[in-house]
């Protein structure tokens, strides 16, 4: 099997290093370059072609949640992670609506690997935070209807707010007498509107003029 | 000494005798001596240069007494010196460094001072002044016993001051470095410190006596046969007649430096004599032969991948192309650098680059790109001089502007053409010219295009120059940021100050004895509401304190203790290894508590975490991650009349510990495959119960039961555990404050 080429954005150069060197002891990895900055972000996707990003939120001179749009706007669709030290941190949200496809804790270091094959698998995390915001940003299916904005679905509306509870995929499945792995698929599909909705606010806005 | 002295004559001796290929060596090298022949010798065959190294540390490891490492350590010194000779900084440092350790276990005081003078030449090569100035006074400091290593270490520590423009302590040490070499009559050694000599009254403006001390200097050498100093010094030698304006005898030096350096074939010395000849050509304008040189000294340094020379000979090539007109091949050159500035990921390089980009196309009348490549430069730049930098944006940007306009005066020019053109398609066709009439309108169509391409490009540039300033604004606003709390701080102190200054007036009433009923009660109100905002801030000092506690103890202790880990793992690293690990495994079990603990203290100053379902939710959280993959189920539940009751910090802090720590005390000791939390309001106490059905009994390592007693006492609640046969449960009464 090919090393899942890794690239890498973190501007604290101690924890850069030791992600790096935590990546390099794993085979699975091939860490193609660590960058203390995303200015070049397009660039260096382009040259680099990584097969998954890491990618800090909170760097000097160039936001993490810019980045991802920047990448996004090249249409390039390389898998992105974002790497944070705070959970309710309203960036997180951001960047999963401009094209961020998973998120990760700081102080989960130990699961970055684990994160990093998810992604790639197409796996999606939800915690009580973001999905407070989530609830808040799409529209539930009952209220009017608007071709142009995809609604959550009761199932997908339900699943949200056992999250902001607190309560794991498997205890949601526990509660809702469906798999696991079903509660998954449906965490793909918020993401995915997610992500619609804020092109179709986006592009609104901009033909608009709001 | 005496026996050193022998073996480095045997090694001597070996290498000139040595005629083995170098495969055949590797094949039998057992003989620590025979190995490092060849190694010498491999640095005449740069091109097998790594491989070598590379069996060579390989069978470093294999050596076991203290003879061998001995002899392994001589050969270090040795492979370190060449290397570092051809500019190999990094691996130097590598030999260095192994050199290091061998010779702090062999307890060698001249390999240590050895190592750590070169430590200080390789902190010297990267510009690390400071640092090198501490490596060589350390090794100084040490080498009493050695006079050929206090010469040199003398002669290292003048050229550090001589890097950081201090002549007078430059002077001072490379005249005690003289009088040593002198004395040991080590001609190579003269010769370098004449050439130090001349630089100190280089930097001084004497360019006579710069010339006179480097051409005494090149005579020593000669008389030495150090070739790669007379590199050095002949190219230090053109550069001063070519100051003096003697430009046929500059020539005359610098060809000599670069016969020099082909003889030694030696990338550091070759880069040093090509910069001399392109240094010569640009100055006597021949720009076209200054590139040819470079590029040489480029191909050079692109073969050993020194990237710092590379970044910053890739910007001279570009600045060069730019005189000689040729800017496209400026602008490659500008991408090369920018390209491997980016790679080093060193920031100072790639503003550099990215002002040089600025300048160049300021120069071609681009003041667009100019502006943006200099506000990228800017933000590379951390500590900038602001005042200087906002004048040169505001200049640019004037120019900038002007552009603009008169690419507006174009457009305007061409929509009166296009007008003018109307007019005469019209009267065509009232001619019946149709011919003429749609030629005419062939044209304004041509027109018009232009028109609308100008005004995009123009809007275009509008907007990036927004997303530019957007950029800088959010900088600007950090800064102005730090003075509101500055402010902040000051208006903190006059409050404090005012309440001294009524203070001391109270006082003063009081003893001025009882005046005026009026006054009286009006300072009376005046008290109450001093009072008021007095308790205010107690209170608002006590949770800072809370904070600062939390932080002191809890975070503060374990990383104290990871230090001390991390110091003694060190130790234990080579003779203990099985203690080694369980002391890693220790720093990083600590390094994850600390890592929860910090994030639990955020969680709880936040305001919006005020509720106890907010609270429910985190312990929720943690729970399932905690427990779900141990198979434990877990419930979590809470009454609805509690859920919008809102707890202070302390009381949100000290509930979620005691959870945690519940939650782990079920997940390591209690063997349960079921666990249940409940929080409950009863009339004003918070009842808080966690139940499993394990075997544990409420025993863990000790600690963890009794501080969430302890965590329970300090909200004034009681915490109790009681066991069963079906398990265990634990419950406290909180009062809510």
């Amino acid at each position: 099997m090919m090393a899942i080429k890794v690239l890498i954005y973190e501007d604290n150069n101690s924890l850069r290093t030791s992600i790096q060197t935590l990546l390099q002891w794993d085979t699975a990895f091939d860490v193609i370059a660590a960058m203390p900055d995303a200015i070049c972000v397009q660039q260096d996707v382009e040259t680099l072609q990584p097969d998954v990003i890491l990618m800090d939120i909170d760097m000097p001179q160039s936001n993490g949640v810019d980045a991802v749009k920047s990448i996004r706007r090249k249409m390039l669709e390389t898998p992105v992670v974002m790497f944070t030290v705070f959970e309710d941190d309203e960036n997180i949200f951001n960047a999963i609506r401009s094209g961020a496809n998973g998120y990760l804790l700081k102080k989960n270091f130990d699961q970055i690997p684990a994160a990093l094959k998810d992604v790639l698998d197409g796996g999606a995390p939800m915690t009580s935070s973001v999905a407070k915001r989530v609830l808040n940003f799409i529209p539930k299916s009952n209220t009017e209807s608007n071709a142009e904005i995809e609604s959550l679905s009761k199932r997908e509306a339900e699943i949200l707010e056992y999250i902001t509870k607190g309560y794991s995929y498997k205890m949601i499945g526990e509660q809702l007498f469906i798999a696991t792995e079903t509660v998954r698929t449906h965490i793909k599909k918020i993401y995915k509107k997610l992500q619609v909705n804020s092109a179709t606010e986006a592009v609104y806005k901009f033909t608009h003029g709001t | 000494m005496k026996n050193l002295n022998k073996i480095l004559l045997f090694v001597v001796f070996m290498t000139s005798f040595s005629n083995s290929s170098i495969s055949q060596a590797v094949a039998k090298n057992t003989n620590v001596t025979e190995r490092y022949a060849f190694s010498d010798k491999a640095k005449v065959l740069s091109t097998h240069f790594s491989d070598t190294v590379k069996d060579f540390s390989y069978n470093l490891f294999k050596s076991k007494t203290t003879k061998e490492k001995l002899k392994d350590a001589i050969a270090l010194d040795k492979l370190s010196e060449e290397t570092f000779k051809k500019g190999l900084i990094d691996d130097a440092e590598k030999h260095n460094a192994m050199l290091y350790s061998l010779s702090t276990k062999l307890n060698d005081s001249f390999f240590i001072i050895s190592a750590k003078n070169r430590e200080g030449l390789i902190d010297l090569e990267r510009g690390k002044n400071k640092e090198a100035e501490n490596k060589f006074t350390e090794a100084l400091a040490m080498s009493k016993r050695f006079p050929t290593k206090t010469a040199e270490i003398n002669s290292n520590l003048g050229s550090v001051f001589l890097a950081i423009g201090d002549k007078d302590q430059a002077s001072k040490y490379f005249f005690k470095a003289l009088e040593l070499y002198e004395k040991q009559n080590n001609l190579s050694g003269i010769g370098e410190i004449y050439s130090n000599i001349a630089s100190v009254h280089y930097l001084l403006g004497k360019v006579d006596k710069a010339i006179e001390y480097q051409k005494k200097g090149i005579e020593v050498r000669e008389l030495a046969g150090d070739k790669s100093g007379l590199v050095i010094a002949n190219n230090n030698l053109s550069q001063l007649y070519l100051l003096k304006g003697n430009v046929s005898q500059s020539l005359i030096q610098i060809k000599q430096a670069v016969a020099y350096a082909e003889e030694l074939n030696n990338p550091k010395s070759l880069g040093v004599a090509y910069g001399g000849m392109t240094t010569y050509y640009s100055y006597t304008g021949k720009f076209s032969e200054a590139l040819l040189w470079q590029k040489k000294a480029m191909e050079l340094y692109e073969k050993i991948d020194d990237k710092q020379q590379l970044s910053r000979l890739y910007v001279s090539a570009a600045n060069l192309s730019n005189a000689m007109k040729d800017s496209i091949l400026a602008v490659s050159y500008f991408d090369k650098a920018l390209e491997i500035s980016k790679a080093m990921a060193n920031k100072e390089n790639v503003g550099n680059v990215y002002e040089k980009m600025s300048n160049f196309y300021n120069h071609h009348n681009d003041h667009k790109k100019a502006l943006k490549l200099y506000k990228t430069f800017i933000l590379y730049k951390d500590s900038i001089n602001a005042k200087s930098n906002l004048s040169k944006i505001e200049e640019l940007q004037m120019q900038y502007n002007t552009e603009k306009k008169d690419n507006q005066i174009q457009s305007l020019q061409i929509e009166q053409k296009i007008k003018a053109l109307q007019l005469e398609k019209q009267n065509a066709l009232i001619d019946g010219n149709e011919l003429l009439a749609k030629k005419k309108e062939a044209e304004i169509a041509l027109l018009s295009k232009e028109s609308i391409v100008l005004k995009q490009a123009s809007e275009l540039q509008t907007l990036q120059i927004t997303q530019q300033e957007e950029q800088l604004d959010k900088q600007q606003l950090l800064a102005k940021n730090v003075q509101q709390e500055l402010r902040i701080n000051q208006n903190e102190k006059l409050i404090k100050e005012k309440e001294l200054s009524v203070q001391k007036r109270v006082k003063n009433f009081l003893v001025g004895g009882l005046f005026l009923i009026l006054l009286s009660s009006a300072l009376f109100i005046n008290r109450y509401q001093l009072k008021k905002k007095l308790e205010q801030q107690t209170a608002l000092l006590e949770i800072r304190n809370n904070i600062s506690k939390d932080l002191h103890d809890e975070i503060g202790s374990t990383l104290t203790s990871i230090s001390i880990l991390s110091n003694v793992s060190e130790l234990a690293l080579e003779k203990q290894p099985t203690q080694a690990k369980e002391m890693i495994h220790q720093i990083a079990m600590q390094s994850k508590t600390i890592q929860q603990n910090m994030s639990d203290i955020v969680w709880s100053i936040r305001t919006e975490n005020e509720s106890v379902e907010n609270l429910t939710t985190r312990i929720r959280e943690y729970a399932a991650q905690t427990l779900e993959p141990l198979n434990i189920h877990s419930s979590i539940s809470m009454d609805e009349n509690i859920l919008t009751q809102k707890l202070p910090m302390r009381y949100r802090k000290e509930i979620l510990l005691i959870c945690k720590e519940a939650i782990n005390n079920i997940a390591k000791h209690s063997g349960a495959n079921k666990a249940a939390l409940v929080i409950k309001k009863v009339k004003q106490d918070i009842i808080l119960s966690i139940d499993d059905n394990g075997s544990w009994k409420g025993i863990s390592s000790g600690t963890g039961t009794k501080s969430m007693k302890e965590r329970a006492a300090s909200i004034l609640g009681k915490l109790d555990i009681s066991s069963t046969i079906s398990g265990t449960s634990i419950n406290a009464i909180i009062p809510i404050p």
